[in-house]
């Protein structure tokens, strides 16, 4: 994911996720570089991960920051977020 | 704003709406009439004196209907689409009471002065007498004015006391 | 500013009657010894609401005798003082005082001011005596409770935040918010997704996410609004105090919620004084209080909804031409909704029967006592709804059947004990619905009804000839009779002459039955069967003449058409016929209205079998129309009563039809008759 997912580039980053082909087993988020993101990153990574956990893809995340299981949690995304639907 | 002589004319001068029974004219003052409506059955109301011809529907209320020309000893009544049912409030111990009474014809409404209206003479003990609150001419006619509340109140008290009588 | 106390008055006492009526109950169910905690909180919530509207609304005596209450309760609650029977006893005198003083209140009369102040020096005796005997321990507890001794009370919150959809572009920080309110107690966050779009679809520039939050903490409403002050209009947020959450042992002033925490006028001066009429006595965030005029005229305004349809079907049945289908089928779907709206409209003045029973367990307790029995009430069915002027009525002639019940039927624990049944006597109180209408059953396994007694006493009573043979049905009946009563010994409790005849007419008079089913030294049954609401009513409608007449489906036993041969002219040219083992005798409707009717000849016509103040008759009638649910209207509004007729209903053409009164119809036949 790019460093900077906030609402002013989040249309980006939701073109790079809409790139991911639907029928793939296994996808991995890489955290690693994000520094920036804000709610309406964690929204639309939860739309993601709502939808592909719901097709049975195996969804795993690398390099979570902190800040971002925090947001998670403090906006009760944390079981979505986790493909947990 | 109305100047102070307007009221005082106001105040003095009444309206009252003119109606025929049989050869007479009667009237009763404007503010207590709710409505005046044409004629349509009535359900009959058990055990009840003759001149309580029944109930009506009053946009959803039960409203007992009065012949008065039955009370005022007319013989002969007939009920067309011409005869007409002045529907009158008066107030009761126990708030509001609406009610119909059936005429042979409304005739006009006419204001009236105090100093017009003229003590009935002594007629005796009769249904009429007792609820005549005196006498105006108009035009050459007379006008019977009748106190409604007299006129009512008699009435239902009237039949309320029958039934308690038969319930007992 | 000020503001006008007296407004709020009537809030204050319904809710501290009803405060009252909780407490009583959860009394009764507190086992000496082992109180439960939960119960022992609710009772000191009530004292303690009660106490801070008496003193907002400056009834002074009410807030000065709950004080010591609540100083008795808090003794209680911090388990520094046992809950023993004395003082289940003490406390549940003090429902009855506070009731009193309330009554007195309200109503501007004077009260017993002498009782109240010999219970209020009980009470604080009673906490003294304890406090001296266990003073070291209470020093040790209290010193342990000072360092947080200025505890606010905690209640849950309830946070519904729906932001608008461009929430994220204005830059908002929901979990920025989150983390605030987190600061103020423990926090739990659910967010909702179901509006959330696929994410290959959705705008991720708006917000599609909304947040219900629960936040268990003493702060203030104010303060947590201020967390969310800066959000945008567009932002859907609602506060609501949520249920009591369960008291950490050490806490001192546990309280629901800050708006009753607001009623002592000490302890949360931001509030105001206006707060404390919400009294949090069940907690219940989703009810509002409306006053019963407010339904009553929604009420009768859906029921001229229907009289209006009921107008427009008949003239669209009339209707021709290209858009007649679609005029009709548009007619039978509003049908359908105005019923829909009607059942909705009446279950609003519905209200659970517990209302009425709530008040049985005390008296069944007390009186058990006096009488020294040993009886235990069964409830069930609870939670039945009925119309609120029903249940305002019934409860006064269920109270005469259960004193009846305790008095006459149970038998004292030795003659049980004699008689091989369980020394412990049993009530049941039980409603259900049934149909339309709602069955409420009276029981005792007491003595029943002895037959021989009531025969003696009806023959002495004048009520029944000397000779007269009764089957036992008629015998039970009996006891419905004015001025029956069977007592032998006339005990302050029941058998004072007003008896079951008046518990009959109060259930007639809402349009319900009573019926009685007794087996001797088995216990007795009373079945009391009314309907649902008094605004509608079942009826059969009946055609006598060109009149139309209403009869309560309640009253209506079977219609049929009679033969020659089966009715008998006795002597006095009164008409019976043999219907189901009994003769009945037959009133022509007619003949009691005196209306001219199209059929005089018995099998010209229908005789319907109807039921009333105990007696069967079959009313004879030209002919049935059909059976319909008839709005019922007042005669007595601009009228008055009329012998025979309960009320007036407007059938669908627009006219008036009567609604019989087969009880007083029965009854005034006979007399007539017998005249």
């Amino acid at each position: 994911m790019p460093a900077d997912c906030t609402v002013r580039n989040i249309g980006a980053l939701r073109d790079r996720l809409c790139a991911v082909p639907d029928n793939v087993r296994n996808i991995t988020l890489d955290l690693r570089h994000l520094q920036r993101f804000d709610s309406a990153a964690l929204q639309l990574i939860s739309a993601f991960t709502r939808d592909h956990s719901a097709r049975g893809t195996n969804l795993l995340t690398c390099g979570t920051p902190a800040a971002w299981d925090e947001a998670a949690a403090l906006l009760g995304l944390t079981a979505t977020l986790a493909g947990n639907v | 704003m109305p100047s102070p002589s307007t009221d005082q004319t106001a105040a003095a001068t009444s309206q009252v709406l003119t109606f025929v029974i049989g050869e007479a004219t009667y009237g009763i003052d404007i503010p207590c009439v709710q409505e005046i409506r044409g004629w349509s059955a009535v359900t009959r109301l058990p055990q009840s004196p003759a001149e309580v011809l029944g109930v009506l529907n009053l946009r959803g209320a039960i409203v007992p209907v009065l012949d008065l020309r039955l009370k005022f000893g007319c013989a002969n009544v007939q009920y067309s689409p011409i005869t007409v049912i002045i529907v009158v409030s008066v107030m009761s111990a126990k708030g509001p009471r609406d009610f119909g009474m059936v005429v042979d014809g409304v005739s006009d409404v006419i204001d009236i002065a105090p100093h017009d209206v003229r003590p009935a003479p002594d007629l005796g003990a009769s249904a009429t007498s007792a609820c005549i609150r005196g006498l105006i001419q108009v035009a050459g006619h007379m006008v019977i004015l009748l106190d409604i509340d007299l006129l009512i109140g008699k009435d239902f008290s009237a039949v309320l006391a029958d039934d308690g009588t038969q319930a007992a | 500013m000020t503001i006008d106390l007296t407004q709020f008055h009537g809030a204050f006492f319904d809710e501290s009657f009803e405060a009252l009526d909780l407490m009583e109950s959860t009394l009764l169910s507190l086992t000496p010894g082992s109180p439960d905690a939960e119960s022992v909180n609710a009772i000191f919530r009530v004292a303690h609401s009660i106490k801070g509207g008496g003193a907002t609304f400056g009834f002074g005596e009410i807030a000065s005798f709950t004080h010591s209450l609540e100083t008795l309760l808090e003794e209680l609650r911090s388990e520094r003082m046992v809950v023993t029977q004395p003082i289940c006893e003490l406390l549940l005198k003090s429902v009855d005082v506070m009731r009193a003083m309330l009554v007195a209140a309200k109503t501007k009369q004077q009260y017993d001011v002498q009782g109240v102040m010999d219970l209020q020096l009980d009470i604080e005796r009673i906490i003294l005596e304890q406090k001296a005997g266990v003073a070291g321990r209470a020093s040790m507890a209290t010193a342990a409770l000072g360092a947080n001794g200025a505890v606010l009370p905690s209640a849950e919150w309830r946070i519904d935040l729906r932001p608008g959809p461009e929430f994220f572009e204005r830059g908002a920080d929901p979990a920025g918010i989150f983390r605030e309110l987190g600061r103020f107690g423990s926090l739990v966050v659910t967010a909702r997704l179901d509006a959330l779009p696929a994410y290959q679809v959705m705008d991720p520039k708006q917000c599609y996410l909304s947040w219900s939050l629960s936040l268990v903490s003493c702060a203030a409403e104010t303060a947590i609004r201020e967390v969310f002050e800066w959000l945008n209009a567009d932002c859907e947020l609602l506060l609501t105090a949520g249920p009591v959450t369960p008291a950490p042992a050490s806490s001192l002033d546990e309280m629901p919620a800050p708006a009753a925490v607001a009623a002592v006028a000490d302890a949360a001066p931001a509030a105001g004084a206006i707060e404390p009429v919400h009294f949090v006595a069940a907690p219940d965030a989703g009810s509002i209080r409306v006053g019963v005029e407010k339904v009553d005229e929604l009420i009768n305004t859906v029921g001229e909804l229907v009289i209006t349809h009921a107008m427009l079907s008949q003239i669209s049945l009339r209707v021709t031409g290209p858009a007649v289908d679609g005029l009709r089928s548009g007619m039978q779907q509003l049908e359908r909704n105005m019923r829909q709206l009607q059942e909705s409209v009446m279950r609003v003045r519905m209200l659970p029967i517990s209302t009425v029973f709530s008040r049985f367990p005390r008296m069944v307790r007390d009186l058990a006592q006096r009488l020294d029995k040993q009886v235990e009430l069964r409830i069930t069915g609870e939670t039945t709804e009925l119309d609120k002027t029903v249940l305002e009525k019934i409860g006064d002639p269920l109270l005469h059947l259960v004193r009846n019940c305790i008095d006459h039927g149970i038998e004292a624990a030795t003659a049980r004990a004699a008689a091989g049944k369980n020394m412990v006597g049993t009530i049941n109180l039980a409603a259900s619905h049934h149909g339309g209408s709602i069955v409420i059953e009276v029981s005792d396994d007491g003595t029943g009804l002895d037959s021989e007694r009531i025969m003696a006493k009806a023959r002495a009573a004048g009520l029944i000839g000397p000779s007269d043979k009764l089957s036992e049905g008629e015998v039970q009946e009996l006891i419905f009779s004015p001025g029956f009563t069977t007592a032998e010994v006339a005990t302050d409790v029941s058998g004072r002459g007003v008896g079951m005849d008046v518990v009959r007419s109060n259930v007639t008079e809402l349009g319900g039955k009573i019926e009685v089913h007794s087996e001797r030294g088995r216990g007795s049954r009373f079945l009391i069967t009314l309907p649902l609401t008094l605004a509608i009513v079942d009826g059969l409608s009946v055609a006598v003449g060109d009149q139309i007449y209403i009869l309560p489906m309640m009253s209506t036993i079977e219609s049929l058409r009679l033969t020659p041969s089966q009715v008998t002219t006795i002597a006095d040219g009164r008409e019976v016929f043999g219907f189901r083992n009994e003769y009945l005798p037959i009133v022509r409707l007619y003949k009691f209205f005196g209306l001219t009717p199209r059929a005089r000849v018995l099998h010209e016509g229908l005789v319907v079998v109807v039921e009333g103040a105990g007696r069967r008759i079959g009313l004879f009638v030209d002919d049935l129309l059909g059976q319909q649910q008839v709005v019922i209207k007042s005669l007595e509004t601009h009228y008055g009563r009329v012998t025979g007729i309960s009320a007036a209903t407007i059938l669908g053409d627009g006219s008036v039809a009567l609604i019989l009164d087969v009880a007083d119809l029965i009854r005034s036949a006979a007399h007539r008759e017998a005249a």
